[in-house]
């Protein structure tokens, strides 16, 4: 196990590391995270989920909170 | 009450056997080597508390041995036989180095008073035993095993095991031999003829019977370098005055008992065991539904932080225009599949390793608290 974690440690280390140069390189070309928001946006209708999840996330907690104040 | 050499051997008797199971990982060459060693500790050490003191335990020995051994490395040297096999092993230096603690007078004590227990393994005779760069051996001395063809009375020949020097030259030659003496006498490899003892020795009709050697405990490899040459009949007139001792003299000690690993087996404690899995089986139960938790959590988010991930990096080679863009997402994508990675070996690590470690442990233990060793 401890092998592994560090054969594991070690490969997502390199992926961060790979992850933020890119990331950092696009910054540095004139890259707009508002520009890939709104195109991913059309791709998957990220909003819709948002508000979907949102939703669902707080009927849920209202549905707790209403289940601890019943029990309470 | 004990004296100090009983008590001496009542430690070497537990501590032998459990240095001897612990050793398993050394050449057997090398380990008998260092049992006999050890065995030699107890033999010669005048102050067991020290002695004791010094070694702590056998797994502190054990350990100590190990840190200077590459049983891998010794093997292939043994196998091939190149130089270095020849040179002093290191943990021959490190048992030697508690001998002198121990028994700082013995270690220039002559070649006649070594025991058979160094003689088990040419090894150490071959390491100069128990010799430094403080104390050394003068070789001139050094007659290994050598019998005084004048000293004693030898009325049967001794048995010779088969075993010949390679060379005539390196048999070592009584510097005054006995004129009766055979020039063709079988030759002993291993026997011990203490000087001080040998002189004590009567001329009487009954002369005092060498004792046999332990074949047993003669490695197959003879010792080439201690040839002895033996006289079959050597009388001897003793001096009158030298009165008659009332007990036979004895030439070697006991022989070093190498099967030290007793066989024993596992027995349960029925009781014990019952209450123990009554116990340990709801408790490792509730744990492991405790430990489900994360463990199934960490898989949920690594398989969607995963598929995310690839989402992710799969829409960076399609509708973004600029590159910039393109490697900003393929960084993010790369970011958050290594992070899934992380979450997925999270996964396995607790599966495997903390779920499993807790089953190990659990049954570890109870063969810890409800089995005893008992003799086979």
């Amino acid at each position: 196990m401890n092998k592994g974690w560090k054969i594991i440690g070690g490969i997502v280390l390199v992926l961060i590391l790979l992850g933020a140069i890119c990331i950092g390189v696009g910054f540095m070309t004139g890259g707009d995270v508002v520009d890939i928001y709104s195109t991913l946006n059309i791709r998957y209708n990220l909003s819709g989920y948002w508000e979907l999840w949102s939703e669902w996330a707080m009927t849920s907690l209202n549905n707790i909170w209403e289940g601890v104040r019943q029990l309470w | 009450m004990y004296t100090q050499s009983e008590v001496n051997d009542i430690n070497k008797q537990r501590f032998l056997p459990e240095l001897g199971k612990l050793l398993t990982f050394m050449v057997e060459q090398d380990r008998q080597t260092a049992l006999a060693m050890y065995s030699r500790l107890f033999d010669d050490a005048e102050d067991e508390q020290k002695l004791m003191d010094l070694l702590v335990s056998p797994t502190r020995q054990a350990v100590v041995i190990a840190r200077t051994y590459d049983a891998k490395a010794r093997k292939q040297q043994l196998e091939s036989g190149s130089p270095a096999a020849d040179e002093t092993p290191a943990f021959v230096l490190a048992i030697d180095k508690i001998y002198q603690e121990v028994a700082p007078e013995h270690v220039n004590r002559p070649a006649e008073e070594i025991e058979p227990a160094a003689l088990i393994n040419p090894l150490i005779n071959q390491f100069s035993l128990f010799s430094d760069d403080a104390h050394p051996i003068d070789d001139s001395e050094y007659v290994p095993f050598k019998i005084e063809a004048d000293a004693v009375s030898i009325e049967e020949p001794v048995e010779a095991l088969p075993i010949e020097p390679e060379t005539e030259e390196e048999a070592p030659l009584p510097e005054e031999p006995a004129p009766e003496a055979e020039p063709a006498a079988p030759e002993q490899p291993v026997q011990e003829l203490p000087a001080e003892e040998e002189r004590a020795v009567p001329a009487e009709p009954e002369a005092v019977p060498v004792p046999p050697v332990e074949v047993e405990a003669v490695p197959a490899q003879a010792p080439e370098a201690v040839p002895v040459q033996v006289p079959e009949a050597v009388p001897v007139q003793a001096p009158e005055a030298v009165p008659a001792p009332e007990e036979p003299t004895v030439y070697a000690p006991a022989p070093v008992e190498l099967s030290f690993i007793p066989e024993t087996r596992r027995k349960p404690r029925v009781f014990l065991l019952i209450l123990y899995v009554l116990f340990a089986v709801p408790l490792t139960a509730v744990c492991i539904l405790l430990l489900l938790i994360p463990t199934v959590l960490a898989l949920t988010l690594a398989v969607g932080v995963i598929i995310g991930g690839s989402f992710l990096f799969m829409s960076a080679f399609s509708g973004f225009p600029k590159l910039a863009d393109i490697l900003i997402v393929l960084g993010t994508s790369v970011v958050v599949l290594a992070l899934g990675l992380l979450l997925l070996w999270l996964f396995v690590w607790f599966v495997g390793g903390v779920i499993g470690g807790l089953i190990r442990g659990v049954v570890n233990l109870g063969r810890k608290w409800c089995y005893k060793e008992v003799a086979a």
